[in-house]
């Protein structure tokens, strides 16, 4: 493993935000996260890039317990996570923890994941209410003051299928907004949309980097992501390959599997 | 399912069929009507009694039938799959003997049943009637829930679970309504083939519509008349359900952004 910036992976890297150490995740017979370590601080905007199914998703839903990994520690938000062991499946201990953590990390998804029976407005109000017990008038203005800052104000009566991916995307991230999360996990929020539509999803993206929100994103948009981020983690066949800031990573020192990585994936 | 407006070919039966009726009503014989009116709209009642409280009570069950399908736990998956497949597989005139006959010829031999609140509702055929045609609803549309809830894109349920909601919450708010939105379109036709499952309740004496127009044709001795009146009501009571879910779905489907 080649690690160009090496994160402080110290025993009480108390004020990381996430931090995973020697995280394992396999389906079946397949590992396909093979000992990932990292950790993001308040303010980090990690950029995690790598070729098509070389874990990048699955290490990111291992981040909020979409997927349970089958192996190594996770700390989120300052907690560490336990897991037990149930009818030979690997669980999170404390499903109250989980829900109450899960609350604090915002996720976006590749493909949206809108509720279609609620509109716009509903669909960002619908946690605030459900999960943390606000009143449906101060979560509704709330989700204006939200649809109003990604751009979606004058649709928040309308219904997801009548939106283009880029505005149901944009109504994504304020629905993930909504809930103040501390940290933001996308999943290639771009990759579903026409190339038209990409600017206006990144440019959201880039806003919120611009206000100090702790993210990761995983993404195929190389420029944008050497951009946004203060760091850059190329994943491998289930490894971290190469990590730190953008022009180390992309720099002249790159290493000869980035190097294959981002001949194909063209550095725009 | 067919789409279940009013196309022209639609128009053109209702006008041949009320052009029918016209010529009906004033060639053949109406004057037993007066005085079997009761009778009818009694039978009407329990129909349609019946009707709504077994696709209800059906329905409900099979909420929980469909969900334990795609869910679990294992064992009661097996059960409601179980459930499903003899309801499904048996013919439900069977059922309703067996409850009637079976279950009913049971109860006299419980120690205290004769004395206790409850004879007298046991010894009516109604709860039987209703039983039999609660189950076969919740086992056909145990069937149709499965598929609605495993049909709801797994991406919905992870939205809603990475944004800290409870299961239960998951459940009511966006999984249940999800799925009871992908079966609107099916659910019209089952609940008109449930009407028309009704007068098989009449074969242990409750006297629902049918069993009421069985009585005229008796009585009066009248062969067609009760008959085209009969089916004339069940044709409207359909009619009417499929109206209902026409303006249902209007409200509920339009959004699902499905085909
Ligand atoms: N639920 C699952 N069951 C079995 N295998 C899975 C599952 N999820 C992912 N995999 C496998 O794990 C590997 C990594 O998948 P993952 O989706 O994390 O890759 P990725 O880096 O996100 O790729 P992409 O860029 O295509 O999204 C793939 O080989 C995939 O087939
Ligand atoms: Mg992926």
């Amino acid at each position: 493993m080649t690690t160009l910036h090496a994160a402080p992976h110290t025993a009480a890297d108390d004020d990381a935000i996430i931090e995973i150490r020697d995280l394992r995740k396999s389906f079946g017979q397949t590992e396909v996260l093979k000992g990932i370590s990292l950790s993001a601080h308040r303010g980090d905007v990690i950029s995690l890039i790598g070729s098509s199914g070389s874990g990048k998703s699955t290490l990111l839903r291992c981040l909020n317990l979409l997927e349970t990994p089958s192996a190594g520690t996770l700390r989120l938000l300052g907690e560490p996570l336990p897991f037990r062991e149930r009818g030979g499946q690997r669980e999170p201990a404390d499903r109250r923890q989980l829900r109450r953590l899960r609350a604090r990390l915002g996720m976006v998804f590749q493909g949206f994941n809108l509720w279609p029976h609620l509109t716009l407005e509903a669909n960002v109000m619908e946690a605030p209410v459900q999960v943390l017990g606000r009143s449906r008038d101060a979560a509704r203005a709330e989700a204006r003051r939200l649809l109003e800052r990604v751009g979606l104000h004058h649709l928040r009566d309308a219904y997801p299928a009548t939106l283009s991916g880029g505005q149901q995307q944009r109504g994504a991230i304020a629905r993930a907004l909504a809930m103040s999360p501390e940290v933001l996990l996308f999943d290639e929020p771009t990759s579903a949309l026409d190339p038209e539509l990409v600017g206006e999803v990144l440019a959201v993206i880039r806003d919120l980097a611009e206000e100090g929100r702790t993210m990761l994103i995983v993404t195929h948009e190389m420029q944008f992501a050497a951009d946004v981020a203060n760091r850059v983690i190329f994943l491998d066949q289930g490894e971290i390959a190469a990590e730190g800031p953008p022009d180390q990573v992309f720099g002249s020192t790159r290493t000869e599997r980035l190097t294959r990585f981002l001949g194909t994936a063209a550095l725009t | 399912m067919t789409e279940r407006r009013l196309p022209p070919h639609r128009l053109a039966l209702i006008a041949a069929a009320v052009g029918g009726i016209a010529l009906l009503a004033t060639t053949l014989r109406w004057d037993w009507l007066p005085e079997y009116r009761e009778a009818i709209l009694g039978g009407l009642w329990l129909t349609l009694t019946l009707l709504v409280t077994t696709s209800v009570a059906g329905f409900l069950l099979a909420i929980p039938l469909g969900l334990v399908q795609v869910r679990g736990p294992r064992p009661l998956a097996w059960l409601a799959r179980g459930f499903c497949t003899l309801i499904r597989g048996t013919p439900l005139l069977l059922q309703v003997w067996l409850l009637y006959y079976g279950l009913g010829s049971l109860f006299p031999y419980l120690p205290g049943v004769r004395q206790s609140w409850l004879w007298p509702y046991l010894t009516d055929p109604w709860p039987y009637a209703f039983l039999a045609l609660t189950i076969s609803f919740a086992g056909y549309e145990g069937e149709v829930m499965r598929g609605a809830f495993a049909g709801v894109p797994k991406g919905e349920l992870e939205a809603a679970r990475s944004l800290g909601m409870h299961p239960f919450t998951i459940l009511r708010r966006i999984w249940l309504p999800r799925a009871v939105q992908r079966v609107l379109p099916t659910l019209n036709g089952e609940l008109i083939i449930q009407l028309k499952a009704t007068p098989l309740v009449a074969t242990i004496a409750a006297v629902d519509a049918y069993a009421v127009f069985g009585r005229i044709r008796q009585e009066t001795l009248m062969v067609y008349e009760p008959l085209l009146l009969m089916a004339l009501i069940y044709l409207v009571l359909a009619g009417l359900i499929t109206l209902a879910f026409g303006a249902l779905e209007r409200r509920w489907s339009r959004h699902s952004g499905e085909p």
